[in-house]
């Protein structure tokens, strides 16, 4: 025990102090070691270090005085290097709140005056507070005048703490707190910073010194060369100082594997090969996620990279609702590099693939097998380009291709299982013959006409068309070649495309699930929906969702209106054979609908309870697509009820008894 | 309720749907081995109850996604991670062993966030790194990868 040291070890420690207070270092100040903090004494019995006072410890050089916390109480306490053990006053130790153990073997403690003072008890890990950080001490119970407590040699040495005598100042205890992390781990931290401030990390010290040279993520981009401007181009002197860079890098780079690669620069057509033995490189790493920009301009294409659980219907109804304000400027076409797929031969574990502004070689010999995404971005295709793309892609899943220039017609072939086109410029056909097609989705500024050639499995569409000619072509048209298969349809209207709403429209076959958006469309009638309800027999969920800015301020009551759709809604007639179930309405995304509509209304809605009923959804703007919505009921099912607003609560458990039932 | 004990031998009970999202006491519920106390001897008390209490904000994480609770998740999660450094290392460290995806991601990318473009004084600072390199290996270091050490130092400041 500590508290009964032998008196041999306590002069050993003792003499060390004093050998100190004599070495050189001193020797130009030396202390007089009788008016000091400390005083020795040896004899037949243990004793400890004196005490001093206040003056005392202010003229000293060897003390450090300071108030610190002990159990969050603030002290007056001295840090005496010269005391063996650590005291406290009992006047403060009566607020600690417990009570104090006997030593075994009492101390004798010497104070200056030449007196001695007997300490029996002890406060055995009182939690001392220094810089915020939580320490521990055993405190011995003390008489002192002067101070509430006195820190000694034995809290300094537990906590790391060291004392400088010249600044007479604690140094906060130096503790590496990375230490305890395992490599890898650092290794993915330093994965999410700027290549060149991991790299940089190398020289903290020389356990860092390799780290960054195992990172599972990649991120090339122009900021590493120090161009930092925001332009599609960047000058050659900078390009090849960028290919001299990544050749540094990848001799030190020590990495098994890296999990993705990105690359952000632009890059002239002339540095093909350079580009070449990157891409030889990806090979090597075993590169599952690829992205390749070839301008130095960010995509905002983060939100897309890993679409979680069944997102894949949320995403791009988010774009539908804020368009890119600004137009993309394009480079030069002839300034577009050309990306070669045939680099990509060798890639055998790549699984997902973003490509932007470029130009896509595609090879007719090759084949990826691993390949499940590709996301392409303002990219030029021109006519037969895609089809050979998707012809070399055997298990594609997804495709998503956003802002590109496309050639007049294309065709979708392949295995790809959702495909996604997002305000891209140029298309006038599409023509869908992917057998394994589930999902479709298209926003485009104009009419674009559709052909279903062989889309066995189809089941969700979501079509926004802009231009006054999309509307009735969608109602008509397009209805009319919808596979019978196809169970949801959304469909947004924006501005004035709402007037174009067309009176009378073609049979839906079998469509279940219908959701009309309309968007910027601030005082459209809803009774004008009514003849939907007749084009489409089988309809067991309509959801009417409007959204505009201006209804925030200038709320419109629709509750008649809804009133009157409910009615149309649920008469029978003479193709209506199944129960009409749902209508929701979404007036303005964050601001509870509910609370639009009176009471009475929405609890008659609630009454029905066979089966007919309506529902709104207070929904987020990402988050307002059929399929979010039947993954958030199908969800809720189980927690997530209780943090909904009760009335939103009411509304979706009925909508679950209906699923139960059908 | 899957009862867990920390390494100075405090005992917490947890719903098991917030447990489950440790992959390793998921695994361990799965195969029949979490019947009794379940001890965690790399993980104290206080670092537990970190843990456990975003697990149980998190618990209906999936569907917090889909109903407009995630601005009041992300909100969380801010204020989770605000703590210092040790704490947080702590965190990781138990984050990695109980191997809590959406954890480990929050908690490194706000260490990164932190270590963003930081001076190499400020991170030695932060993180408390004694420097051991020579001037001689400094300099070979500096040698290897010219281009990270060009440019002025952005942020000097220690937070």
């Amino acid at each position: 025990m500590l508290y009964s040291m032998p008196r041999a070890l306590i002069t050993s420690i003792l003499s060390v102090q004093n050998s100190l207070r004599h070495s050189p270092a001193y020797s130009s100040t030396p202390p007089s070691p009788q008016k000091g903090t400390i005083s020795v004494v040896g004899s037949g019995r243990n004793r400890l270090y004196a005490l001093t006072n206040r003056q005392e410890a202010k003229a000293s050089p060897h003390v450090v005085t300071g108030t610190l916390q002990i159990f969050s109480r603030d002290v007056y306490l001295l840090l005496d290097p010269g005391s063996i053990l650590s005291y406290v006053t009992p006047y403060v130790a009566v607020g600690f709140g417990f009570k104090p153990d006997m030593i075994a073997e009492s101390f004798s403690i010497s104070t200056p005056m030449g007196d001695f003072v007997m300490a029996r008890r002890v406060y055995k890990n009182c939690v001392v507070s220094i810089l915020s950080r939580d320490t521990v001490a055993d405190l011995l119970e003390l008489d002192i005048v002067n101070f509430d407590a006195i820190l000694g040699m034995d809290w300094l040495h537990s906590c790391y703490a060291t004392l400088d005598c010249r600044t007479q100042k604690v140094h906060e205890p130096k503790v590496d707190y990375a230490s305890q992390l395992p490599d890898d781990v650092l290794s993915s931290i330093l994965a999410r910073i700027e290549i060149k401030d991991a790299v940089k990390t190398s020289i903290l010290c020389r356990r860092w010194r390799y780290l960054f040279a195992s990172m599972p993520t990649l991120r090339f981009s122009h900021n590493m060369i120090g161009y930092n401007y925001l332009d599609h181009t960047c000058p050659p002197y900078y390009q090849q100082k960028f290919w001299k860079v990544v050749n540094q890098f990848f001799q030190l780079y020590l990495g098994r594997k890296v999990v993705e690669l990105e690359m952000r620069i632009f890059i002239e057509r002339k540095f093909s090969s350079e580009f070449g033995r990157l891409m030889h490189s990806i090979s090597k790493f075993g590169v599952e996620r690829l992205h390749l920009n070839f301008s130095c301009v960010r995509i905002p294409a983060s939100r897309y990279i890993y679409p979680k659980r069944n997102r894949f219907f949320e995403f791009s109804l988010e774009l539908c609702v804020r368009i890119p304000a600004s137009r993309y400027i394009y480079p030069k076409r002839n300034r577009f590099f050309e990306f070669s797929l045939e680099l990509l031969s060798q890639a055998s574990s790549l699984k997902s693939l973003f490509l932007s502004v470029c130009v896509v070689q595609p090879s007719v010999t090759l084949r990826l097998n691993s390949l499940e995404t590709l996301f392409l971005t303002r990219v030029l295709l021109e006519s037969g380009q895609l089809e050979g793309i998707l012809s070399s892609c055997l298990n594609l899943n997804q495709l998503i291709i956003k802002y590109c220039k496309l050639p007049h017609k294309l065709c979708i072939s392949g295995t790809v299982k959702f495909v996604s086109f997002v305000y891209s410029d140029g298309l006038k056909e599409i023509d869908l013959k992917a057998t394994n097609l589930r999902g479709f989705e298209c926003f485009f500024n104009y009419k674009v006409r559709f052909y279903f050639s062989s889309v066995p499995v189809l089941e969700y569409v979501k079509i926004s068309l802009r231009g006054d000619a999309s509307m009735p072509y969608i109602f008509g048209e397009f209805a009319t070649d919808l596979p019978a298969q196809v169970k949801s349809l959304i469909v947004t209207t924006c501005y004035a495309q709402a007037t174009h709403f067309p009176t009378e429209m073609q049979i839906f076959g079998n469509l279940r699930m219908l959701a009309l958006l309309f968007e910027s469309t601030y005082d459209f009638d809803i009774v004008k929906v009514c003849p939907v309800l007749e084009a489409c027999p089988v309809l067991q969920y309509l959801d009417i969702l409007i959204l505009d800015q201006l209804s925030k301020l200038c709320p419109i009551n629709r509750a008649t209106d809804l009133g009157v759709l409910k009615d149309k809604f649920e008469t029978p007639s003479p193709i209506n054979r199944t129960n009409r179930d749902l209508i929701s309405l979404v007036h303005e995304p964050k601001v509870d609908y509910a609370s639009q509509l009176p009471d009475d209304v929405l609890s008659s809605i609630l009454a029905r309870d066979d089966g007919a009923a309506a529902s709104g959804s207070y929904l987020q703007e990402e988050v307002f697509s059929l399929q979010g919505l039947d993954t958030m009921i199908e969800m809720n099912l189980q927690h997530a009820t209780p943090l909904l607003p009760y009335k939103i609560k009411s509304l979706l458990l009925i909508r679950r008894k209906l699923s139960q039932s059908g | 309720m899957v009862k867990l004990k920390s390494n100075d031998d405090k005992e917490f009970e947890v719903e098991e749907a917030a447990v489950i999202q440790s992959e390793m006491i998921k695994n361990m519920i799965e195969d029949g081995c979490a019947t009794s106390v379940i001890p965690l001897p790399n993980i104290d008390s206080k670092t537990l109850i970190k843990v456990i209490e975003y697990l149980n904000k998190h618990i209906n994480m999936g569907k917090a996604a889909e109903t407009g609770e995630e601005d009041d998740l992300k909100e969380f999660d801010e204020q989770f991670v605000n703590m210092g450094w040790e704490e947080l290392f702590d965190v990781i460290m138990a984050a990695n062993y109980l191997n809590i995806h959406e954890l480990m991601e929050l908690c490194c990318q706000s260490a990164a966030d932190r270590l963003k473009n930081k001076s190499v004084r400020a991170v030695r600072e932060m993180l408390k790194i004694t420097n051991d390199l020579t001037e001689e290996e400094e300099q070979e270091i500096i040698n290897d990868a010219p281009w990270a050490f060009e440019g002025p130092e952005i942020d000097d400041t220690v937070n």
